[in-house]
Parts: structure tokens; C-alpha cells; sequence
């Protein structure tokens, strides 16, 4: 497909006089992982339902894979683990497969392949006879993963994919959805851990209060720029005395009981500008221990664009 | 397939929940019941003999001894008793002079007096009998007209045959041969008992015969009463409450979103599940109403096949129940306040039909107590105006009219058991006949209302956000 797989202009849910979702833009491209985060009642999963067709826009457009949300064109491309989902207990792990799959109108032999890779491609085989109301929250988690992949859909949903799963489990999801990207699926995270999304995604959106605060690439909403931390033995007097004189953007963050004791984040503004301090650093008699480049992190860039960056500080 | 998954998702759900252990046992509980039943013909060939003589002349008036004029025993074994009787029609007469069983087969050598036996007659009877019915002479009358019970034959007169021709004065003297019917079977007084004979529930063996002795009226009674009237409600009711969870269960948070993604409109996953419930349903109706008829029917030896008419009937008033159940479910998404509504609507019907039933009936006997005298005075009770014409009896018609009218469509399943239990006329006469209206009027209006709130359930399923 040519064209963004997800196409969201102007829209806006409303539940009575609550707005869950304000003028929400946003494009997704294809095999593409686009990772949305937000607190809890940002708005995410009513975005997610909206765009998947489960709940119906107040206001605005939206497109996924060329047709109208909740078109059953769309739906038939469409995969979709819920965050806090209950599938039918009385279903084994293949019954249930078996009962989606049909709903997909995945023909009877393809369906018995396709059952059969799915629940060994998330774990669960072997477990055939199981029922899922003896299911484990990591198992159930599993099998709401095959049930969205069972059809082969082109854009996945995945709500709280990790969830309750142990690390183990954890590594094999995440890779998988590597694994999804790879083979050019195109797919939609919601999750609240951070560092998982940072590995995985190429585009991450932060949802406030059902508006948009921040949308980009993992670079664009990190910074471009650098800072660097330089470690000290004992107070650095000389080389503090030079980047005031050079006027070069620093803080300290010396903290009681770290080793070494006296650390300074510098922001110097070019390659040439950075050397120049490095080669001083060393010459301070202060002692230069460590040298570490420092990117902000998505936690920074999230807890920023809620606005609690300075709250957390303090 | 997209049915077809639903379908198997609806069974699997309930072998989960053990709707078929219960369907099983209650259809052996009913089963083993009925295998307790028995009905054993008792030894009264004289009393339907003469029964089916009264059918012969018309003559009207009670059944049992006070027909009969006198007794002896013709069988030195003392096997079966015959008897002598005379049957009055105005002036002319017929005297039963003898009747025996003949032909015994080695399994009723030891008791010939049973509704399978064939019987031989001698009968005197006056020729303008005959006559009088646009036939010839006694013989043809006789073949043409005996062993009829409501002009439907329980008998075939096998032969006839003229032993002395009465003339103008005398009686003609005919013998003659009969075979019985399955029929004949029906009007034979039985002995009906439950707990192989430990609970006796009719026997005329020591009484006077009524027509509740006849083995057609006891099944009639069995299968109107037990299995068409009180069993049907009680289905009713658990097919709802069994199935009434299983759309708020398809509805709940978590479970409801992994249906909506798939390629399937919301109107068809509703319905889809709505018809799973009825299929489910209607399986269970058919082994278990099937088991009873099949028990009944095998008990008594008379396979009646009105009764499996209760078939569709059960389910086309559970569709009706289930189409509110299911709204009532979409629209709270509970299961309990689903089966409250189905109930309510139930409930609401019944006390509708009562009370314009009791319109009806009061006006009827204001009606006949106006051509009563007038105690009080000269001439002829006044009578005042009719319930039915006040604003209240226009109300409770016009909307009994317009509802669902289980008890109509009921009526319509005993009035065909009737007519297949009992022979012709006499099913008019039956203790059971009721006033059927239109019941094909009935049957639209209340698949008319499933309709609409099938419409309604999938109108809010669609339109509103889960």
C-alpha cells in the first residue's frame, strides 16, 4: 500500500459532555510501529476503538488501509488485542482460534494451518486441550495475540500487549512484533512501558487529556542534540570557570554518596566546541574520571510533554 | 461460516454450562415416567358394543349399565361376558342378542374381551330402521352403518348375514362379523396407571364408565393437560432462563470488542447469536417432546401425531420470548433483567387474556340472566349494557387484539390433539373443546412482535457504543 495505512483528521469522541478524544490528527505508515502514550483516561484505547469501528467518531474523519473506519473492508485487514479482554472460558486455545477464524471467513483447511502456527508461534502449544479459564494471565495474553493474528492482518492493534506477562514472555512479544514488522505489517502499540516502546517503535504519539501533545520519530522527539556528562575526582574549579567564560550550556548534578562525586551535563553547540572541552576536562587537576553522552530519554520526553518533568524533580 | 462459527461457539457455550445434561435429564426423568405407565384395556366389550349400537340408531342418553336390559353368561369358560340389550329409536328397536369373540389368537385365547378380538353378533332389529335410513333392508343398513362412532369406522363389518327375514310385524335376525380398527382401541375403556399399577389414576372397572375412561380421552387428558398445557410452560420458562445469559455474555466488556473487528455487521452477529439460542432450543424441544411421544405413544399403542405439534409451537413462543429476552439484554446488557422482561411480558400477556376472557364470559351470562323472569316483578330481566362496549372492554380488546396470544395458539395444538384422539363428532363434545379464534391472525401478531423486538435489539446494538 502506497499511501499512510492510518489516516485520523479532526477527530473527536464525545461520551455526553465529556471529551475522551479532541481533534486528534495522525497519519501511520505502512510497516511502520507507531507507539501511542498517554496516562490513564488520556484517551488511547477510545482512539484505538474509534479507529477500529467499535466506538463512533463525534466529530472528524478517519481512514484505515484506504476505507472508512469500521468499514468490514477494513475490518477483514484488521487486528485487534484488547487491553483488558475475556474470551469466551468455556474455549480451548484452538476452539477459540477456530471460532475467530471462522468469523474472519478463513476456509476450514487453512484455518487448521494456521491455528496450529499461531499457538506455537505464541507459546501455547502443547497446551491444545487447556481450557481458557485455566489459563494463566501470561497464556490468556498469548492467545489474545494469536486471535489478533490469526487472519493475517496488514495493521495490528495491540493494547497492553505485554501485559502480565513475565520477562520472558516479554523478549518473545516483543520480538515477534519485530518479526511482524519485518515482514511489513504495520502496527499500532499502546502500552505504558516505556522502555518497550522505545526499542520497538519508529514513531511514538503522546495523548494528553485527549489532545495530541507530541507526535514523531523516536530521533525528533528524543533531540537531535546531545549532552554529555563529565565526571570528576573532586570540584572541577578551572574547567567551570572556562565554560562560564565560553558561555556554554550546563548544570551540575553532583549527588551525595555517587561516584565520582562531581558530575556536569554539558550542552556544547558544536563538534569543535565539544573537543576543545574535552581536551580542558582533561587538563583540570580536579581529576577527569568519566566521560558519557547523554540522549534524552522517552520517559523525559513523555513526563515533559505532561508537563511533570519539574514535579518529578521535586 | 460466519453462522456456522457462531453456531458452534453458541454449543460449545452451552455444553459449558450443562444445558444438554439438563435437557437429558429431564427428557429421562419424563422417559422413565412414562416406561412406569401402563393402560390396560379392561373386559368391557359389552359397554362399547352398545355404545357403538347408540351410534347406530342415534339414540341419545347415558352410556354403561342403565342401557342394559339383561346379562348372562353365553361362555361356559367364562372367559368374556356377553349380553343382551335393547337400544330404543322412537318406535323401532334393536335387541343385541348375543356377542362373542371369536377367532382368538394364542395371545388373547385366555381373555377374548380386548379391543383386538373379532366379534361375532346377533341382533334383532326392526326393518324400518332400515328404511327410515334410506337403505334397503337391515342387511345393507347394518354393513353400511355399523361400527361407526361419529361417522368415523372403528369397526369393519367383515359379513352379514340374515337369519330370518320379520316382515311387516316381526323383527329381522341378523348375524354378523366384525374386525376392529385402530380405532376401536380409542373408545375402549381403559385402566390407566402410573408406577406399574402402584398408583391407579383411572379405572371403570367398579363404576360407571365416563368418557374419561375411554383410552383416546386419557391420552388426551395425558398429553392436553400434562405434556401441551402445564409441560409447555414450564419448557418455556427454562429454555428462556437457560439461554437468557447467553447474548449478555457476548455483550461484556472485554468480549464484545474481539466480536465487533471482525468483517461481520452488528445486526448479523446479533441475530446469528439469537438464532443459535433457537436452534439450541429447538434440538432440545424436539429430543425431549420426541422421547415423550415416542414413550406415550408406545405405552398406550396409540401413535398420535398432533402431539409433536407442541414442537414448533414451543419454539415459535420461546422465539417470541427470546426476541425480548434479547432485547432487554442489549438494552442493559443483563442477562437477569433480560429473562425479568421476557417473564413480565409473559405474565402481562396471561393477565390480558384473563381479563378480556372474563369480559367475554360475564357479558355472555348478563346475556342469558336477561331472558330469565323477573323475580321481582312481571316480564323478563332487563339487560344492561355490555362490558365489552365500555371504554375498559374496548381497551382490553383492541389490545388484546393487537398482542401476542399464546393461549389461542394453545388451544389450536388441543383442539388438533382432539381431533386426532378422538373420532369425529366426538371431538366437539369433548370436556376439552375451548373457542378457538383465528389462530393463523394469532400466530402472525405474535411473529410479528418477535420481529419488531428482533429489530429494536439490533437497531440499539448497532447504533450504540458498546
Amino acid at each position: 500500500m502506497a499511501g499512510p495505512v492510518l489516516c485520523v483528521s479532526g477527530l473527536t469522541k464525545r461520551f455526553r459532555r465529556f471529551e475522551a478524544l479532541v481533534g486528534v490528527n495522525l497519519s501511520v505508515e505502512p510497516g511502520t510501529v507507531f507507539s501511542l502514550l498517554g496516562q490513564n483516561g488520556a484517551g488511547k484505547t477510545t482512539l484505538i476503538k474509534v479507529l477500529l469501528g467499535i466506538l463512533k467518531p463525534s466529530e472528524g474523519t478517519a481512514q484505515v488501509l484506504g476505507f472508512p473506519v469500521g468499514s468490514v473492508q477494513a475490518r477483514r485487514k484488521i487486528g485487534y488485542l484488547p487491553e483488558d479482554h475475556r474470551f469466551p472460558e468455556y474455549h480451548t486455545g484452538p476452539s477459540l482460534l477456530e471460532f475467530y477464524g471462522g468469523l474472519q471467513g478463513i476456509p476450514r483447511q487453512e484455518r487448521r494451518k494456521r491455528i496450529g502456527f499461531w499457538l506455537d508461534r505464541v507459546g501455547l502449544g502443547g497446551r491444545e486441550t487447556v481450557r481458557i479459564r485455566e489459563y494463566s494471565k501470561g497464556m490468556k495474553q498469548r492467545i489474545g495475540i494469536a486471535q489478533a493474528l490469526i487472519h493475517d492482518p496488514d495493521l495490528i492493534f495491540l493494547d497492553e500487549p505485554t501485559d502480565g506477562v513475565d520477562p520472558v514472555g516479554r523478549r518473545e512479544i516483543r520480538d515477534l512484533m519485530l518479526d511482524l514488522k519485518r515482514m511489513g505489517k504495520t502496527l499500532f502499540l499502546n502500552s505504558h512501558l516505556l522502555g518497550e516502546v522505545e526499542l520497538v517503535s519508529d514513531r511514538v504519539a503522546i495523548l494528553n487529556k485527549g489532545k495530541m501533545v507530541r507526535e514523531g520519530s523516536l530521533t525528533e522527539l528524543t533531540g537531535s542534540r546531545p549532552s554529555w556528562i563529565f565526571g570528576f575526582a573532586g570540584d572541577p574549579i578551572a574547567f567551570r570557570q572556562i565554560l562560564m567564560a565560553k558561555g556554554v550550556q550546563c548544570s551540575v548534578m553532583e549527588k551525595p554518596g555517587a561516584s565520582p562525586p562531581h558530575q556536569w551535563e554539558v550542552f556544547p553547540e558544536s563538534e569543535a566546541v565539544f573537543g576543545e572541552l574535552v581536551k580542558l576536562a582533561g587538563e583540570d587537576p580536579a581529576g577527569l574520571r568519566f566521560l558519557q553522552p547523554r540522549r534524552e530519554s522517552l520517559e523525559d520526553v513523555y513526563l515533559k510533554s505532561l508537563g511533570q518533568r519539574e514535579a518529578v524533580s521535586a | 461460516m460466519q453462522f456456522i462459527a457462531i453456531l458452534k461457539d453458541s454449543i460449545r457455550e452451552a455444553l459449558d454450562a450443562r444445558i444438554f445434561w439438563i435437557i437429558g435429564i429431564i427428557g429421562g426423568i419424563l422417559v422413565l415416567l412414562g416406561l412406569t405407565m401402563s393402560f390396560e384395556p379392561l373386559p368391557m366389550g359389552k359397554v362399547v358394543i352398545g355404545n357403538l349400537i347408540t351410534g347406530l340408531t342415534g339414540a341419545e342418553g347415558r352410556q354403561g349399565p342403565q342401557r342394559r336390559v339383561g346379562g348372562r353368561r353365553v361362555d361356559g369358560n367364562g372367559l368374556f361376558e356377553a349380553f343382551q340389550g335393547i337400544f330404543r329409536q322412537s318406535d323401532a328397536k334393536i335387541v343385541l342378542l348375543e356377542a362373542k369373540a371369536i377367532n382368538l389368537t394364542a395371545d388373547v385365547v385366555n381373555d377374548g374381551n380386548l379391543p383386538t378380538s373379532e366379534w361375532k353378533l346377533r341382533l334383532e332389529l326392526a326393518p324400518e330402521i332400515a328404511k327410515n335410513r334410506g337403505a334397503s333392508d337391515s342387511e345393507s343398513f347394518l354393513k353400511e352403518h355399523f361400527g361407526k362412532v361419529a361417522n368415523t369406522p372403528v369397526v369393519v363389518v367383515k359379513s352379514v348375514k340374515l337369519v330370518s327375514a320379520g316382515g311387516s310385524t316381526k323383527l329381522d335376525q341378523v348375524e354378523l362379523e366384525i374386525v376392529p380398527l385402530p380405532g376401536f382401541r380409542r373408545i375402549w375403556p381403559h385402566k390407566w396407571s402410573m408406577f406399574f399399577g402402584g398408583l391407579t389414576i383411572l379405572d371403570c372397572s367398579k363404576r360407571p364408565m365416563t368418557p374419561f375412561d375411554a383410552l383416546g380421552n386419557q391420552i388426551l387428558l395425558l398429553e392436553s393437560i400434562l405434556v401441551a398445557g402445564i409441560g409447555t410452560w414450564v419448557a418455556l420458562l427454562l429454555s428462556v432462563a437457560l439461554t437468557s445469559f447467553f447474548i449478555p455474555a457476548m455483550l461484556k466488556k472485554g468480549t464484545v470488542e474481539t466480536l465487533l473487528v471482525r468483517p461481520i455487521s452488528r445486526w448479523r452477529l446479533l441475530t446469528y447469536k439469537y438464532c443459535g439460542g433457537l436452534l439450541f432450543i429447538s434440538f432440545g424441544t424436539t429430543v425431549i417432546l420426541g422421547a415423550v411421544w415416542i414413550t406415550i405413544s408406545f405405552k398406550s399403542g396409540v401413535w398420535s401425531q398432533a402431539l409433536l405439534l407442541m414442537i414448533p409451537v414451543i419454539v415459535f413462543y420461546y422465539a417470541f420470548l427470546h426476541s425480548i429476552s434479547t432485547l432487554g439484554s442489549v438494552v442493559t446488557r443483563s442477562a437477569v433483567f433480560g429473562l425479568i422482561a421476557a417473564c413480565l411480558v409473559w405474565f402481562s400477556l396471561f393477565l390480558l387474556n384473563v381479563a378480556r376472557d372474563s369480559i367475554r364470559m360475564m357479558d355472555q351470562v348478563a346475556e342469558v340472566a336477561a331472558g330469565l323472569p323477573n323475580p321481582q316483578g312481571e316480564g323478563t330481566m332487563a339487560q344492561g349494557p355490555k362490558i365489552a362496549d365500555s371504554t375498559f372492554g374496548k381497551v382490553i380488546t383492541g389490545v388484546h387484539r393487537w398482542l401476542p396470544r399464546p393461549a389461542e395458539i394453545d388451544s389450536f395444538v388441543r383442539t388438533k390433539l382432539q381431533e386426532d384422539l378422538l373420532l369425529g363428532r366426538e371431538a366437539e363434545k369433548s370436556p376439552f373443546s375451548v373457542e378457538i379464534s383465528d389462530w393463523k391472525e394469532s400466530a402472525g401478531i405474535t411473529l410479528g412482535h418477535t420481529v419488531l423486538a428482533l429489530i429494536l435489539a439490533c437497531l440499539v446494538f448497532s447504533y450504540r457504543d458498546p
